[in-house]
């Protein structure tokens, strides 16, 4: 019982990452975008960035993907830019998954998940609004279609900033 | 209990906690491909199962008897 207990506080200590990135300068990267070309974070100052963490293995994150891209092609003249950035260890995986539902996102590569690791990804899906300026805003993790409401309720928020 | 046995004891709670504590991983969200596959889920093949259970349990359950009709085609 006290050996559990013990372990049990351990494990909660080791693993509490109080997540303090609001507010913050988002981390940069660079990643490999799935169809080739290698896209950073630096490039898309100036606009409202939806960075999503997502894979192929996950059922929520299947989910979401159609409603990133309704909102990338909703919001795109405003200057919105979805970037979601897959986990899986095989790329081949997420090339013939964007193609079979024909889904038409800017979607990275994230081999050795050390992007997932800078943003201290803690649930999956996990979704970063950074504003224009380059600043966490916002953080939402998992999805439901009335958490996305509200996600969309800050990409317009945040669109109307400079 | 004299005080060599306590501090043996001790140390062997001790030993022990390392051993189990080498044993704690933490498997982060995002690296958990491997065990979202379905061969990782205990309950894969629930629907075959149950199929096979019926199977079984109408051949088993029909065997035994002298003069029985027959030896269950497990069809029903």
């Amino acid at each position: 019982m006290l050996l559990q207990l013990t372990l049990a506080i351990a494990l909660t200590l080791f693993n509490a990452s109080p997540n303090n990135q609001l507010g913050k300068k988002a981390a940069e990267f660079s990643l490999p975008a799935v169809n080739g070309d290698t896209v950073t974070l630096q490039s898309l100052r100036g606009k409202v960035v939806l960075l999503n963490f997502w894979a192929t293995w996950c059922g929520p994150c299947r989910q979401e993907l159609p409603e990133l891209a309704r909102a990338q092609e909703k919001y795109r003249q405003r200057g919105l830019a979805v970037v979601a950035v897959t986990v899986d260890n095989d790329v081949e995986n997420v090339r013939s998954f964007l193609k079979k539902y024909a889904i038409k996102l800017q979607a990275l590569w994230d081999k050795k998940k050390k992007v997932a690791d800078a943003y201290v990804v803690e649930k999956m899906p996990s979704s970063y609004l950074i504003d224009r300026n380059g600043v966490v805003r916002f953080i939402h993790r998992g999805y439901t279609p009335e958490e996305f409401k509200r996600i969309e309720a800050e990409i317009d928020e945040l669109l109307d900033k400079p | 209990m004299n005080r060599n046995t306590r501090l043996l004891l001790a140390s062997l709670l001790l030993l022990a906690l390392q051993f189990l504590a080498s044993g704690c991983a933490t498997v982060k969200p995002y690296e958990r491909e491997l065990l979202a596959q379905r061969i990782m889920d205990f309950d894969k093949a629930k629907a075959e199962e149950a199929k096979e259970r019926h199977w079984l349990e109408t051949l088993e359950g029909s065997s035994g008897g002298i003069g029985g009709s027959g030896g269950g085609c497990a069809c029903n």
